[in-house]
C-alpha cells in the first residue's frame, strides 16, 4: 500500500467529515497515515478539531455582525467559488498587532437570525437541564453497581467450605473438551472439525467456514511445527500454586494458519439458565456469566497475527485470544463492532505461554464490563480489584463461539456457566 | 445520619458537581472534535456527546481525580461511539480500531494547544475573504454537503470540496505562522 502524503491526507479527512464517500483504498490509506505517526495523528486531530470548531463558531458565535453582514450580502449577490488567490487572508492594517475582535452592534438583527437564537438558546437549556437532572440519582438509568463492583472476598471459613460445597454442585451449561478419540476422527468423512459434535449446551455440530481447517491434536508432543513451538512441552493443563488441577479431557482444537480458519458453533439458546436471556437473547442486562478456556499459540508472534475465541454474534462479540489489534502478540481481550476490534486490552503474558483464562461478564444496559484473570487459584474467587484485564464490550447477544485463526494456536476445556465454580472444575482442593 | 453527615454529604456533593462542570468545559471542544472524527454527520455527534455527557455524570463517581479528566472522558466516548454504531448497524467505520485510539491519543496531547490556538483561529477567520467566509457559512451554517453547495451554486462537487479545503489549509497556515510569532499575515 502507498503511502500518501500530508495534503492527500488532509484532503481525504475533509472530504470525509463533509459527508463524502472514500474508496475503500483512501480510507484504507488514511487509517494506516494516522496510525503509524504520531505526528500525522496530531494533524488528523487538528484538522479533525477545525471542522469541529468551525461548526460551533458558525452556528452560535457568528449570529452577529458579521455574519448579518454575510447573510445581507448574500441577498444581494450571488456566491461564486473564490478564487485560489482569494482564499488567502486579506491584508491586516497593523501587522503584528495583536487581533482583536470585532465589537458587536447592537444592532436588529433578521428574522431568521432571531430564530436560530431562540432555537441554539433552546438546546442549551435543554442540555443542561439534561446534564443537572443526571445528578440527581433518582434518575438514573438501572445500573446495578452494587452487584457489579461488590467485593468478592473468601477470608471466612464459612465461605470456604459454601465455595467447596459449590463446586461440588457446579457445572458448565457449556462445554467442549474437544474429547475426540483418534479412532473416531480417523473414521470422520470430513476435514477440519466439521460436524464434531461433542460436549453440552450446543445446537448443533461444528461448521469450519474458513479456508484452512483447524484440527484435533492428541499429542502436542509429537505434533508440533518444529523446535521453535512452544506446545511441544505438553498438551494444555493448568495447576495453580497450592497444587489444585484443572481438570481436562482428552484432545485439543489446534487452528489452522494461513491464510484463516473459521470453526463456528451455535447455543442452544434453550440450554442457556432463564435468567440469562431475555427478548433479545442471552445477554440479559444486569446478570454475570462466566466462562473459561486454556490456550497456547505456536510462539509469542504478533504484527497482525491472530487467534482467537469470539464469544457473540456477526455485529457484536468479545474477542479473547491472540488479536490483530494487539501487536505485541501477548493474550489479550476486545469488543468486536462489526467487524472491527475496540477496546482492546493486552496483557503481560506471552501468547506462546499456556494460560488458563477466566473470564466474568457483567451484563449491563449498553456496553458489558468483561473482567479477565490469566492462570488465578482455583480455591478462591478472584478478587475484582485484581483483575488482569478490564474493558468494555459492546453490548453483547450471545449467539455462537467462533474460532478464527490466522497462527496455529491450541485451545481448550471450554466452559461457560453461571459462577466461577462452575468453570473451574478443579481436583479436591489441598487445603 | 445526623444533620452534620447529611449537610457534609451535600457540600461533597456540591464540590463534585462543581469540579465537574469545570472538567467538563475545559474538555467539550476536544470531546466534539473526537466524537465528529467518529460521527462526522453533525446532527449525529451532537446528540452523541449529550449522551457522553449523561454518562460522564452518571459516573462521575468513578472517576479518580488524580488522574486527567480528559483520557477517561475519552474512553466513554469510545464506549458511546461503539454503541452508537452497533445501534445503527453501519457497516464501516472509517476511525474506528486503532485509528480511532490514535486520534484519541493525539486528542489528548494537543488538547491545551487547541484550546490556546482558538483565539487565533477566530482572528485568522476573520481575515478571510468574504467569499470565503459565504462558502464555510454554507457548510456550516446551513450544513450543507459539498454536492448541494455544488448544485446551489452551478459549479462541480469537486471545485467546492477543493475550495473548502483550501480555505482550511489557509486557517491552519494563519494559526501556525501567529502561533510560531511570524506574524506577517496577509502581507
Amino acid at each position: 500500500m502507498s503511502e500518501i502524503k500530508v495534503s492527500t491526507a488532509l484532503e481525504n479527512i475533509d472530504a470525509y467529515l463533509d459527508g463524502e464517500e472514500l474508496s475503500p483504498e483512501e480510507a484504507q490509506q488514511l487509517e494506516q497515515w494516522i496510525k503509524t505517526d504520531g505526528e500525522n495523528a496530531d494533524q488528523a486531530f487538528r484538522r479533525v478539531f477545525l471542522h469541529s470548531y468551525l461548526r460551533q463558531r458558525f452556528q452560535v458565535h457568528s449570529i452577529g455582525e458579521a455574519q448579518a453582514r454575510e447573510l445581507e450580502s448574500r441577498q444581494k449577490e450571488p456566491l461564486v467559488l473564490p478564487s485560489e488567490s482569494e482564499i488567502e487572508v486579506q491584508p491586516q492594517s497593523q501587522p503584528g498587532t495583536v487581533p482583536i475582535r470585532p465589537k458587536k452592534k447592537q444592532k436588529q438583527r433578521s428574522t431568521l437570525l432571531t430564530w436560530r437564537w431562540f432555537l441554539m438558546v433552546g438546546i442549551g437549556i435543554i442540555s443542561t437541564i439534561n446534564l443537572a437532572v443526571m445528578f440527581i440519582k433518582d434518575f438514573q438509568i438501572p445500573y446495578d453497581e452494587d452487584k457489579a463492583f461488590e467485593a468478592i472476598t473468601f477470608e471466612s471459613d464459612y465461605a470456604r467450605k459454601t465455595f467447596l460445597m459449590a463446586r461440588k454442585a457446579a457445572q458448565p451449561f457449556l462445554y467442549e473438551g474437544f474429547d475426540y478419540s483418534p479412532e473416531f476422527l480417523s473414521e470422520k468423512e470430513t476435514d477440519g472439525v466439521n460436524g464434531l459434535s461433542g460436549g453440552i449446551g450446543w445446537s448443533g455440530p461444528w461448521i469450519d467456514q474458513g479456508v484452512a481447517f483447524s484440527s484435533i491434536i492428541q499429542d502436542p508432543k509429537k505434533q508440533n511445527q518444529g523446535k521453535n513451538d512452544m506446545r511441544l512441552f505438553g498438551p494444555l493443563g493448568f495447576s495453580d500454586q497450592h497444587g489444585n488441577m484443572l481438570l481436562t479431557q482428552g484432545g485439543q482444537y489446534r487452528s489452522g494458519a494461513m491464510p484463516e480458519s473459521v470453526a463456528v458453533r451455535h447455543i442452544d439458546l434453550l440450554q442457556v439458565p432463564y435468567a440469562l436471556s431475555d427478548e433479545k437473547g442471552f445477554g440479559a442486562d444486569g446478570e454475570i456469566l462466566w466462562l473459561s478456556f486454556m490456550a497456547q499459540s505456536c510462539d509469542n508472534a504478533g504484527d497482525g497475527r491472530y487467534a482467537y475465541i469470539d464469544f457473540g454474534n456477526n455485529e457484536s462479540s468479545l474477542r479473547i485470544g491472540k488479536l490483530a489489534s494487539a501487536v505485541r502478540g501477548n493474550w489479550a481481550a476486545a469488543g468486536q463492532v462489526n467487524g472491527t476490534e475496540i477496546n482492546t486490552a493486552s496483557s503481560d503474558v506471552l501468547s506462546g505461554q499456556a494460560v488458563l483464562i477466566v473470564v466474568r461478564i457483567l451484563f449491563r444496559p449498553g456496553a458489558e464490563e468483561v473482567d479477565l484473570w490469566l492462570n488465578p487459584p482455583l480455591n478462591r474467587i478472584p478478587d475484582l480489584d485484581k483483575v488482569d484485564l478490564r474493558l468494555m464490550a459492546p453490548d453483547l447477544r450471545i449467539e455462537r463461539v467462533k474460532i478464527v485463526s490466522r497462527y496455529s494456536t491450541d485451545f481448550d476445556e471450554l466452559r461457560v456457566g453461571v459462577s466461577f465454580v462452575d468453570v473451574i472444575p478443579a481436583s479436591d482442593l489441598t487445603e | 445520619m445526623d444533620a452534620t453527615q447529611t449537610r457534609t454529604l451535600q457540600t461533597e456533593s456540591a464540590q463534585s458537581r462543581a469540579e465537574l462542570a469545570r472538567n467538563w468545559v475545559k474538555v467539550q471542544p476536544s470531546l466534539m472534535a473526537f466524537v465528529v472524527a467518529s460521527t462526522p454527520q453533525f446532527s449525529d455527534a451532537e446528540d452523541l456527546l449529550q449522551e457522553v455527557a449523561a454518562e460522564v455524570a452518571l459516573r462521575y463517581d468513578e472517576y479518580d481525580n488524580s488522574r486527567p479528566f480528559l483520557p477517561w472522558a475519552l474512553w466513554i466516548a469510545k464506549i458511546k461511539i461503539a454503541d452508537f454504531y452497533r445501534g445503527k448497524r453501519r457497516d464501516r467505520v472509517l476511525f474506528l480500531g486503532e485509528a480511532m485510539d490514535a486520534l484519541a491519543d493525539a486528542c489528548s496531547r494537543v488538547q491545551q494547544l487547541m484550546t490556546e490556538e482558538r483565539d487565533l483561529l477566530e482572528y485568522c477567520l476573520g481575515q478571510l475573504t468574504e467569499r470565503s467566509r459565504r462558502l464555510l457559512g454554507l457548510r456550516y451554517t446551513d450544513d450543507m454537503k459539498p454536492k448541494q453547495i455544488a448544485t446551489e451554486l452551478g459549479t462541480s462537487t469537486g471545485s467546492v470540496r477543493v475550495t473548502l479545503s483550501r480555505i482550511r489549509t489557509t486557517l491552519m497556515d494563519c494559526v501556525q505562522k501567529r502561533a510560531a510569532g511570524e506574524a506577517n499575515v496577509g502581507n
